[in-house]
């Protein structure tokens, strides 16, 4: 049977183009029915052409439909994929903006903070919209989250509705990356375990070519004039990419991922998410005395940044559909990994966000934690068990308690809640406790239109 | 029974007059053997003069001696009081000073951050070496640790030694008299369930009387702030306490009280528990109210002692000690502190409820079993005992936690005299980690270094 796949947000040009690319190159969705629906029907038909288009080059039974209408989308759904954000940049100005007033600035905004958690506020009452349907309409589907905050989301999926839900996040695909031209190694040659929270995912071992990766890490680290500034070999097979970062030394990715790697040298084991996600969590990084992150090579994602990024999603689209070839390169995303691994039962492990039922030992029971994962014809489970260094463990239990509480406001529509979550939460909590009180309401206030609940 | 009481750091003028006068006052330690042990030889044979003047004065047969040998001195007591400073002044400063050229102020810097650190790094080895010595020569003997920090340091005579370890402090009996000023009460006549650690006791439930519940009597009168203006308390407060009157009444009101205790009151408003200890422990252990923005803390009234004020507390004890040195009589005033209370409820049998710390043992459902904790408990025949059961709501539950996490690597830095163990509990401390990342490493280094003398255990 042909599975029916619907993306919720499926106007996305950030996320649907490279998820539609990985969709028709995965053998066993040749046949798939693909469902677009989004609240905005404008981008809905250029990506369908897309679809048919990419379709026709390779000769596949894929067919796509598109709909504004979420009920008739999930009617016999078997995947439903969320990449939604509410209120666009016009709601996610503010999260940036209001706290950068009282001299909080964020690298990124979109997992934790006091960004996270008004992005938090917003998402979850959709998520748990189409989660409702979806207990009505397709029960047994499986929700695929790949919409930030990651964490409080599934969160609030796994704690308040009954559908399956599972986070995916693409750092680790980054992170892997760095390592494999680091460490003059294949990409998919690299094994971790890794434990955390979606943005501070955090490997715990690293085995490369039969050795202790972290040791090679390690020794690499020891000696940083040795690197010389020879550009990195890139493993075969990556075709243009290896164009792209042609032009890289060993050297210059270090500068790139200064705060994971002093962490690493703090705690042996390495985060495994981009610094600019990784310092909202470990705020001592993004401080006025350390130029807000400069000094750790950290740079801070403005609107302007975002919307420069959309145009070129939208550009890319564009090229896309103008060429004769589709990509083979898989984008990093792993929902069609994914959903080949369940249709095959061929058991493959992934970094996923799920319910913590002994993955991640240092944190609650129910927690939603990243985790590397099997996923078989038999849906998913936990694949390792993990234990991280003291100081480390105790920050991941901080951050799960903003996390909660973040949870517990966004469904209850508590003002107060909202308050807690920010004292809490690492980075909001830096500031004055007026402020923080200050700060919530304004934010709260500017981006009432998105939050029918706090009415 | 007559029971013999040690008190390590004898010589203090803050602690030896004021439990002298207490023993004195309590008829079932009348009959005490008090030991005097200090380092300070003058000035534990001042005390010595003082407290048999005491016994003198009262006609009782209190004895007291001064013995200089740790050992001799704790042989076969019953109770050893412990009230030191390693260090003293000369250490303290470091604990204060550093931070602040690091931009970090600490309204008294003795509990946690980056001074109470520091304090317990000092302060524990010289507890064990005490703790081992009581195993030895008086393995029965209960030891009353009076010195700060207190958690921390009842925490490493618990988890390394056998000895019967209680820790005691006064700052729950300040909090009962600003609840006796508010709800027209006698202080004794407030008793709380409480979950914490010292200098940070939350209060989750309070009974006034027989069935009172104290909770909804605040709650009430918060939310009446024109009744709290005008109504009239039972006592005015002591100068010392340095309060500023606020309401526009002519005389102290009940909101001059609340404004003077805001942090407590605001915090108790919004997650409804009550810091028991006064605003400057409590805010340190949520440092958003010792921030540059509010001005360290002193728009919410929040005192800071800096090192001025601790040497004028020092000050105030000399001085002290010389009025109870030239008074004819014994001072009748009870100190406050809760040492004599604790030793009458053992020595008589009679029940005596008041708060302890002590291993929890499911007190506080939000802390691990083991960790010294904060709570009403009952002194009697049998010994020390928590009273009660209770969990911490909410975000003051997960603050405690936090601190607690802290205190027991504090402990364990103390222990291995492994500096990476103390840059791992500044990192996670509420206070030091407010530094940029690379500042906290370069505090905690310079920390150390200032009072290397005192840190045999760091020597490399």
């Amino acid at each position: 049977m042909a599975p029916r796949i619907v993306i919720v947000g499926g106007g996305s040009y950030q996320w649907v183009p490279k998820l539609l690319v990985d969709l028709v190159n995965t053998g066993s969705l040749a046949e798939a029915e693909i469902v677009l629906q989004d609240i905005d029907p404008d981008p809905l038909e250029p990506m369908a052409d897309f679809v048919r288009h990419v379709v026709g080059l390779k000769g596949l039974g894929m067919t796509v439909s598109t709909t504004t209408d979420q009920r008739a989308a999930l009617e016999g759904a078997d995947y439903v994929v969320v990449t939604i954000s509410t209120g666009g940049f016009a709601s996610m100005r503010h999260d940036l903006e209001i706290p950068e007033r009282h001299g909080i600035k964020q690298s990124v905004g979109d997992s934790v903070g006091p960004g996270g958690i008004m992005r938090a506020l917003r998402n979850i009452p959709v998520l748990v919209g189409i989660a409702r349907d979806m207990e009505e309409i397709c029960p047994h589907a499986w929700m695929l989250n790949i919409t930030n905050p990651m964490t409080t989301l599934c969160r609030a999926m796994t704690h308040e509705t009954s559908i399956r839900t599972v986070g995916l996040c693409h750092e680790i695909a980054g992170a892997q990356f760095a390592l494999s031209l680091l460490l003059d190694s294949s990409f998919l040659d690299l094994e971790f375990e890794l434990v955390g929270v979606n943005h501070l995912p955090i490997l715990t071992s690293l085995r490369v070519d039969g050795d202790d990766g972290f040791d090679r890490l390690r020794a690499l680290l020891a000696d940083p004039d040795g690197l010389g500034n020879e550009p990195v070999k890139l493993p075969a097979g990556f075709g243009e990419a290896a164009a792209l970062a042609g032009g890289v030394s060993k050297r210059e990715i270090l500068e790139h991922h200064k705060v994971k790697l002093a962490l690493f040298e703090r705690y042996g084991v390495l985060p495994g998410a981009g610094d600019r996600h990784l310092v909202e969590f470990f705020p001592g990084f993004l401080t006025e005395e350390s130029g807000w992150g400069k000094r750790w090579g950290v740079a801070l994602t403005t609107i302007a940044d975002r919307e420069r990024d959309a145009a070129g999603h939208r550009g890319m689209l564009a090229e896309m559909r103008a060429s004769n070839e589709v990509s083979t390169m898989p984008s990093g995303e792993m929902v069609a990994p994914m959903i080949d691994a369940f249709l095959r039962d061929r058991p493959h492990a992934f970094p996923l966000n799920l319910p913590n039922s002994g993955q991640a030992p240092d944190l609650p029971p129910d927690v939603v934690v990243e985790a590397m994962c099997v996923a078989d014809g038999r849906g998913l489970r936990p694949r390792d068990q993990a234990r991280l260094p003291n100081v480390l463990a105790e920050w991941l239990r901080r951050v799960s308690a903003s996390q909660e509480a973040t949870v517990r406001a966004a469904l209850s529509g508590n003002r107060d809640q909202v308050v807690e979550a920010m004292l809490l939460d690492p980075l909001a909590g830096r500031i004055d406790f007026d402020h923080v009180e200050q700060m919530t309401d304004e934010m709260l206030s500017a981006t009432a239109r998105w939050l029918p609940q706090f009415a | 029974m007559t029971p013999r009481i040690t008190i390590v750091g004898g010589g203090s003028y803050h602690w030896a007059p004021r439990l002298l006068a207490d023993f004195a006052n309590t008829p079932s330690l009348t009959g005490s053997s008090v030991v005097l042990h200090d380092l300070d030889t003058e000035r534990m044979k001042l005390m010595q003069d003082l407290g048999r003047e005491m016994a003198d004065r009262r006609g009782i047969a209190m004895t007291v001696e001064a013995e200089g040998e740790r050992r001799r001195a704790l042989d076969g007591a019953d109770f050893v009081i412990t009230a030191f400073s390693v260090g003293g002044f000369d250490s303290m400063q470091h604990d204060i000073e550093i931070p602040q050229r690091f931009g970090i102020r600490q309204p008294i810097g003795d509990s946690v951050g980056p001074g109470g650190i520091l304090r317990a790094l000092r302060s524990v080895p010289v507890l064990l070496d005490i703790a081992r010595d009581i195993e030895t020569v008086a393995p029965d003997a209960w030891l009353v640790n009076v010195t700060n920090p207190l958690t921390a340091l009842c925490r490493s005579a618990t988890r390394e030694t056998n000895v019967k370890t209680v820790g005691l402090c006064n700052e729950w009996v300040g909090c009962s008299w600003v609840l006796s000023l508010l709800l027209d009460c006698g202080m004794a006549d407030v008793d709380p369930i409480l979950g914490g650690v010292n200098h940070f006791p939350l209060a989750t439930s309070l009974r006034v009387g027989d069935d009172e519940d104290g909770f909804v009597r605040l709650h009430a009168l918060l939310n009446d702030p024109e009744r709290a203006a005008v109504e009239p308390i039972w006592m005015d407060p002591p100068d010392r306490a340095g309060w500023v009157k606020v309401s526009p009444a002519e005389h102290w009101t009940k909101l001059d009280v609340i404004e003077n205790n805001r942090v407590r009151f605001e915090l108790f408003r919004r997650f409804g528990v009550l810091v028991g200890s006064g605003d400057h422990h409590s805010v340190e252990f949520m440092p958003s109210f010792v921030h540059p923005a509010n001005d360290y803390g002193r728009d919410w009234r929040v005192h800071h002692y800096g090192m001025g004020g601790h040497r004028r507390d020092a000050d105030d004890d000399v001085e002290f000690y010389e009025e109870m040195r030239d008074a004819s009589d014994v001072t009748r005033m009870p100190s406050g502190e809760l040492v004599a209370q604790l030793l009458d409820g053992m020595v008589t049998g009679k029940a005596k409820h008041l708060p302890v710390n002590l291993p929890n043992e499911g007190n506080v459902t939000n802390l691990d079993a083991g960790a010294v904790v904060e709570i009403m408990g009952v002194a009697d025949g049998s010994g020390v005992h928590g009273r009660d059961k209770t969990t911490v709501p909410g975000i003051m539950g997960e603050f405690l936690r936090r601190i607690n996490v802290v205190q027991e690597w504090t402990v364990e830095a103390a222990l291995s005299g492994d500096r990476e163990l103390v840059l791992e509990a500044m990192l996670a401390d509420p206070i030091a980690a407010q530094l940029p990342y690379e500042k906290i490493i370069e505090m905690t280094d310079e920390m150390l270094a200032a009072t290397a003398r005192w840190l045999p255990q760091f020597d490399a």
